[in-house]
């Protein structure tokens, strides 16, 4: 861990006495060899004892504390957002397969995830902000004013479009496949040889089957989600979790990052098993085993 | 005679490969009268459960499509109508069930919400008296405990009793022809006699026509007042069931008689016909059944062959016998 | 060697011919599909422009000017300059060069990785190949981007760190894949006949397996160059990754977006030839997948 140059060492700063730059190596623990170092953190980040930032010595646990509601704030609007819009187009796609708008959103699809987010996000910015001067460029609030939920709004606008890129072709191209997929089997053929208008057909049974892993993979995009906005948070100064991971490792911060890490991870095992759980609350094959 | 309730004359059903046309039903002529049961016989890939799904326009798009002939019901050309009409045949004057009873009913919703629905599109019926109505058809169909039955759900019922729910679900709006597509193959031999007899059962009962689509010539022995024999997309004999299995004309039928093994010969070598179908993209120009045919000519490769009646009511498209 | 006889043999004799058949696809690949052509002409062209044509245009990448900062396109200048006076399209040329060295390279380094650890543990099971597929799925359920900050944070920042750390963070996705594919032609007869033959485990692996699990890596390979790419960039837009004055696509954005006010082209330029880049990769990519895949199958 201390093996890349301006490591902790470097934090000490010119002026200290060879006296108080030993004290302080012991206080950080850092005369213990590393691996017992990265057990004892180990067994302290279980019990949610991050450490300390090596920077500002504020405890881990509560920097994240602060950053996290800001993330978490971006994180749901976005999701909301790409299903609202990617939901409906991956559906119509599968409906309307070999059509325009089906082959409209493959190529969304494979354009979207070529899309570099942190150019989006410059570019929506000379859109909006420098061009039209609609938007702000930056923040989460205006500096000095009170907080106001239209100036929050506004705030989130670009931030939410830019992260929203980074997830709407996936969903639109799992809203799709699953859609498709239930539509291939077999008592979509028996609703329709019951006579059922097609409309019936889609929506009681062919979505009331494809919603499932669609809830599902929501779950799924969280991780996507996260990664995405460690870029999204640094081109918009959002006070967030990833914004938070990126100067840490600017500055060398560990802790800090090794800190953020394990929550993330931690988000997303939760994340996995309520998934799970909804996926057996949604569906009687497992309700009723 | 009176009209058949159901006549279909030369259908063509093509499927659009990117490079080929694949013929699934070539020509294909069909009669089936009022309350009478009529097997149709033939291998996989015969085209016999396309020709099923012609008939209820179930053709899966975007590839397949019914290119040429007319399907009359009940003195109404069924090619002529649209949509909606056709919707209100399907499930209430057509049914059909399936193969696999798993697979074919709807995991999410209860046998009740199902089967129920049919009554509910086409008889406008609210849920109180739709449950009910459930309730009496499952019982009518031996199925027990129907009333708990309603409410529960497709994977905690046995493939005997999902068959069961099926053919109520089918015949909950009394339909005068039935189509049903090899419904006892995905079954136990034990309950797949049980099924037959229900069918029978259900036959007398309701006056229904019964259209079975079987390759297990032991179904057609049980159920078939008369047989279509098909194969390569065609009807190769056609002929009173009795007939069929005392005198078969076709050496295609001949052949498959031939398979059955016996309890009682002895033989040491279970015979089955050698080479493969033809296949559907590339038929070829005479008799598709040249290739595998005992007693072939030269002259059967050379010219399309035509059904003829080779003996009062009873047809074979083989130019030999 | 000794020339077995019978099935055994022509089986093969049949990987051989598998090989070839390869080969043969790899000159039918000149018939994929027309988006994919476009997209290897575009790449084919970027790649002289990025690494020929700076013997023709002689303008260098880290002279700094301080007299003409985010100046707008001149004579000396075609794009203009940045905001150290340097010339805008020398280093995009020059940031064109490292992007897709490190996003090669990084491929290069997972496809290796991934490939080998995939196909060992579908193909000898047991106890290692447990160990394998458990990291595999732990570093695939950790966003990647995290894993890449540790990593940077911990290692450094420089081109070769980048390229590791890329290519160590996505091997876990072709090592799943090419598990799924060696454990369905683990059970091939091919693989039978082989073992009868007395070939060594080893040996079927390499010369008998993977060569049939080479289309998709193809593919993964290819598409997995535009990942890299973006995961480049990112890291260098962020300050982690390729450090200034060395020129990538990904740091020069980060110097523009200072500057958006007064010179928002240099805000567009890197960021626009990365997305064409990237596109490009995941087109061919998708256009190979195509058209290796049916015919794999028409094969079959």
């Amino acid at each position: 861990m201390n093996l890349a140059p301006g490591g902790p060492a470097a934090i000490v700063s010119m002026q200290t006495t060879p006296e108080q730059r030993e004290a302080l190596a012991r206080e950080l623990g850092l005369d213990h060899p590393v691996l017992e170092r990265y057990g004892r953190w180990l067994a302290a980040a279980v019990t949610g004892n991050l450490g300390r930032s090596l920077d500002t010595q504020e405890p881990v646990s509560m920097l994240i504390g602060q950053r996290f509601p800001n993330t978490a704030l971006l994180a749901l609007v976005t999701i909301a957002f790409t299903l609202l819009v990617g939901l409906p187009i991956g559906i119509v796609a599968a409906i309307r397969r070999g059509t325009f708008i089906d082959r409209f959103s493959t190529v969304l699809s494979t354009v979207g995830q070529a899309v570099p987010d942190f150019w989006l996000g410059i570019i929506l910015i000379i859109a909006f902000t420098v061009a039209l001067h609609v938007l702000p460029a930056s923040g989460m609030v205006t500096a000095g004013s009170d907080f106001n939920a239209a100036d929050l709004a506004q705030h989130l606008v670009l931030p939410v479009l830019t992260l929203s890129v980074v997830l709407l072709p996936n969903i639109v191209r799992f809203a799709r496949s699953a859609l498709l997929d239930v539509l291939h089997h077999d008592y979509i053929r028996t609703a329709r040889a019951k006579g059922l208008p097609l409309r019936r057909v889609y929506i009681r049974h062919a979505l009331r089957n494809a919603w499932i892993p669609i809830v599902a993979v929501i779950g799924l995009v969280i991780p996507l989600l996260l990664g995405g906005s460690v870029v999204v948070e640094s081109v918009f100064g959002w006070p967030g979790m990833g914004r938070l991971a990126v100067q840490a490792a600017t500055d060398r911060d560990y802790n800090v990052v090794m800190g953020v890490t394990v929550f993330v991870g931690a988000i997303v095992i939760l994340v996995n098993l309520l998934t799970d759980l909804v996926y057996a609350l949604l569906d009687p094959r497992i309700r009723h085993a | 005679m009176p009209e058949p309730l159901l006549q279909v004359r030369n259908l063509k059903t093509h499927f659009h490969g990117r490079t080929r046309e694949i013929r699934a039903v070539d020509g294909l002529d069909l009669d089936v009268h009022h309350g009478q049961v009529v097997c149709l016989v033939g291998e996989s890939g015969s085209g016999k459960s396309m020709a099923s799904l012609s008939v209820m326009r179930l053709v899966p798009r975007p590839h397949g499509r019914i290119v040429d002939g007319t399907i009359r019901f009940d003195g109404r050309d069924l090619l002529s109508l649209d949509e909606r009409q056709m919707n209100a045949v399907r499930g209430n004057e057509i049914a059909m069930i399936f193969q696999e009873p798993m697979t074919a009913l709807n995991p999410v919703l209860t046998i009740g919400e199902q089967v129920a629905e049919v009554l509910h599109v086409h008889r406008g019926t609210g849920r109180r008296e739709s449950l009910d109505a459930v309730v009496a058809m499952l019982r009518r169909v031996g199925v027990p405990r129907a009333g708990e039955i309603v409410h529960e759900y497709p994977h905690q019922l046995s493939g005997g009793l999902r068959q069961r729910a099926m053919i109520a679900m089918a015949m909950i709006c009394g339909p005068r022809l039935l189509i049903a597509d090899e419904p006892t193959t995905a079954l136990d031999v034990t309950i797949q006699a049980q099924v037959l007899a229900l069918m029978k059962e259900v036959r007398r009962e309701f006056r229904t026509s019964i259209v079975l689509i079987t390759h297990d010539l032991g179904v057609v022995a049980e159920m078939a007042e008369h047989v279509y024999v098909m194969y390569a997309g065609q009807i190769v004999e056609s002929v009173a069931a009795d007939v069929l299995f005392q005198s078969p004309v076709h050496p295609y039928t001949r052949a498959l008689m031939d398979s059955i093994p016996s309890l009682t010969a002895e033989r040491d070598v279970l015979f089955s016909i050698p080479g493969n179908v033809p296949d559907a993209g590339a038929y070829p120009e005479g008799c598709r059944f040249a290739g595998r045919c005992p007693i072939a000519q030269p002259s059967c490769r050379d010219h399309p062959i035509p059904l003829r009646e080779v003996k009062p009511g009873h047809f074979a498209r083989c130019d030999l016998v | 060697m000794r020339r077995p006889s019978g099935a055994a043999a022509a089986a093969v004799r049949r990987t051989t011919a598998a090989r070839q058949a390869l080969r043969a696809r790899v000159r039918l690949v000149a018939v994929t599909p027309l988006t994919g052509r476009v997209a290897a002409g575009f790449l084919v062209l970027l790649a002289l422009a990025v690494f020929l044509l700076p013997l023709l245009y002689r303008t260098s990448a880290t002279a700094a000017d301080a007299l003409h900062t985010v100046a707008g396109p001149s004579t000396g200048h075609p794009l203009g300059t940045d905001d150290l006076g340097r010339d805008e399209l020398a280093r995009l040329m020059a940031g064109g060069r490292i992007t897709l060295l490190v996003g090669v390279a990084a491929m290069a380094i997972a496809v290796a990785v991934g490939g080998l650890l995939g196909g060992v543990a579908a193909f000898f099971q047991g106890w290692a190949g447990m160990v394998i597929m458990r990291v595999v799925d732990v570093m695939l359920s950790i966003p990647s981007f995290f894993l890449v900050l540790i990593e940077t944070a911990v290692f450094g920042h420089s081109a070769g760190v980048v390229i590791v750390v890329v290519g160590l963070t996505y091997w876990p996705q072709i090592a799943r894949v090419v598990h799924a594919e060696v454990l369905k032609w683990r059970e091939a007869p091919l693989v039978e006949a082989a073992v009868i033959l007395g070939n060594t485990r080893w040996r079927i692996l390499f010369r008998h397996v993977m060569p049939q699990v080479l289309s998709s890596l193809i593919v993964l390979a290819t598409l997995g160059v535009g990942w890299a790419i973006l995961a480049e960039s990112g890291l260098s837009y962020l300050g982690l990754g390729i450090q200034p004055p060395q020129a990538s696509w990904g740091n020069m954005l980060q110097n523009s977006q200072i500057y958006i006010w007064t010179d928002p082209l240099l805000g567009v330029y890197p960021g626009a030839l990365i997305f064409v880049t990237v596109l490009a990769f995941s087109i061919l990519g998708e256009a190979l997948r195509d058209a290796l895949d049916p015919r794999l199958r028409d094969q079959g």
